[in-house]
C-alpha cells in the first residue's frame, strides 16, 4: 500500500484507479467558473458607503445646517436680494409699483393665470386705498375747519366781551 | 512554502484578492475536491461542499492568522464543511455512518460517477468498516498525501497517535485484501 510520486502527480487518476471514483468531463474548469461567479455575487452587494466617524460627521453636519440657515436668513433680510427678480411672485411685487404708472403695459407682461390676482391687487392699491386716503383727507379738512370755526367764534366772543366791557 | 506566503499576502490585499483567488483555485481546487469527495462520497455532494468551502475561504481569508500553513487551513475548512454536510444529512435521514457501514456503500453505489471494479469496491468496503476517524486518517495520509503534522492540525490529534494509528490501519487493510483473495 505505497503510493508513488508519479501517482501523486495526478490525484484524479489516483482516485479513479484505487477507488473507482470518477468526475464529469472538464469538471474542474466549470467548477472554477461557478465558484468565481458565486464569489463575485458576494462581492457585489458590498457597495462602499461613505461613512464618517462621529467625531467628524457631527461637526460637518452642524456646519452644513448652519450654512443653509445663514443663507436663507441673509436672503430674507437683504433688501438687494429682495429686489432681485427671481420668480413670478417677485415680478408681481415689483410690478405693483410699476402698474400704478402704466396699467396697460403691465397687464401685457403679467401671465394670463395671474391676471385676476393682478386686477384685485390693482383695485386694492389704486382705487380703494386712494378712496380711503381722500376720505380721510376730507375728514381732516372738515375737522380743521371746525377748529378754525371754533377759534373764530372764540375770538369773536372774546372781542365782543371786551367791547361790551368797554362799552 | 514561499509560494503560499506570497499568495496569502495577495489574498489579503483587496486589490489583488480576486486574481490571487483564481490562482488559489488552480492550485487547490482539485486536491480539496478529492479530500471532500472521500468524506461525502458522491460527486454531486462533493461539488456542493467544494463550492461552499471556497466561498468560506474567500470570506475568511482576511481573518486567517497564519498560525498554520495556508493549505492546512483550507483543508480544515474543507473537512469541517464536509462533516457539517454529513451531520446535516444524518439528522434528516436518521442514519449514522459509524453504526451503519452499509450506508457508505449504498451511497457509493448510487453515485453515477462511481464505476469501480471488484478490487476497488473491496477497498472501499474495507475503508467503510473503519471508524470515522480512522477513515479520515487513512484517506488524508494515503490519498491526500498530507504530513502527520498537517493531519494532526486538521483533526486535532497528536502526531504520535496518528503515526501509530495509520500504520495499524494500513496493516489491517492489507490483511483484509489478502484474505479476500
Amino acid at each position: 500500500m505505497k503510493t508513488t510520486n508519479h501517482q501523486k502527480e495526478n490525484i484524479t487518476k489516483l482516485h479513479k484507479e484505487k477507488l473507482g471514483m470518477d468526475i464529469p468531463e472538464d469538471f474542474f474548469s466549470k467548477s472554477k467558473e461557478d465558484i468565481l461567479n458565486k464569489v463575485i455575487k458576494i462581492e457585489e452587494p458590498k457597495q462602499k458607503v461613505f461613512w464618517l466617524k462621529p467625531i467628524f460627521a457631527y461637526p460637518i453636519a452642524a456646519s452644513i445646517i448652519l450654512g443653509i440657515t445663514l443663507t436663507f436668513w441673509l436672503q430674507n433680510n437683504n433688501p438687494t436680494v429682495k429686489n432681485d427678480i427671481t420668480n413670478i411672485e417677485e415680478v408681481t411685487e415689483f410690478n405693483s409699483e410699476f402698474l400704478e404708472s402704466d396699467f396697460l403695459v403691465t397687464s401685457l407682461i403679467i401671465p394670463e393665470g395671474q391676471i385676476q390676482d393682478y386686477l384685485d391687487q390693482y383695485i386694492v392699491s389704486t382705487i380703494i386705498i386712494k378712496a380711503e386716503l381722500s376720505e380721510q383727507e376730507l375728514e381732516n379738512i372738515f375737522i380743521n375747519s371746525l377748529f378754525i370755526e371754533d377759534s373764530l367764534l372764540d375770538n369773536y366772543v372774546n372781542e365782543s366781551l371786551i367791547e361790551n366791557l368797554i362799552i | 512554502m514561499k509560494q503560499e506566503v506570497d499568495l496569502t499576502k495577495k489574498l489579503k490585499n483587496p486589490k489583488l484578492k480576486n486574481e490571487a483567488f483564481k490562482d488559489l483555485l488552480d492550485l487547490y481546487q482539485e486536491r480539496l475536491y478529492w479530500h471532500i469527495r472521500k468524506i461525502v462520497i458522491t460527486h454531486d455532494n462533493a461539488n456542493d461542499v467544494l463550492q461552499e468551502t471556497f466561498i468560506r475561504i474567500f470570506k475568511g481569508i482576511t481573518n486567517f492568522k497564519e498560525k498554520s500553513s495556508l493549505h492546512t487551513w483550507m483543508y480544515r475548512i474543507a473537512y469541517n464543511e464536509s462533516i457539517r454536510f454529513i451531520e446535516k444529512n444524518k439528522k434528516n435521514s436518521q442514519v449514522s455512518l459509524e453504526e451503519d457501514t452499509n450506508h457508505y456503500l449504498n451511497t457509493l453505489m448510487e453515485d453515477s460517477y462511481f464505476n469501480g471494479n471488484e478490487l476497488q469496491l473491496k477497498l472501499q468496503t474495507i475503508i467503510s468498516k473503519l471508524s470515522e476517524k480512522k477513515q479520515r486518517v487513512f484517506q488524508m495520509k494515503y490519498f491526500d498525501d498530507l504530513s502527520f503534522r498537517e493531519i494532526s492540525e486538521i483533526l486535532n490529534i497528536s502526531e504520535n497517535t496518528l503515526k501509530s494509528s495509520y500504520y495499524s490501519i494500513v496493516k489491517t487493510i492489507e490483511e483484509k485484501i489478502l484474505i479476500s483473495y
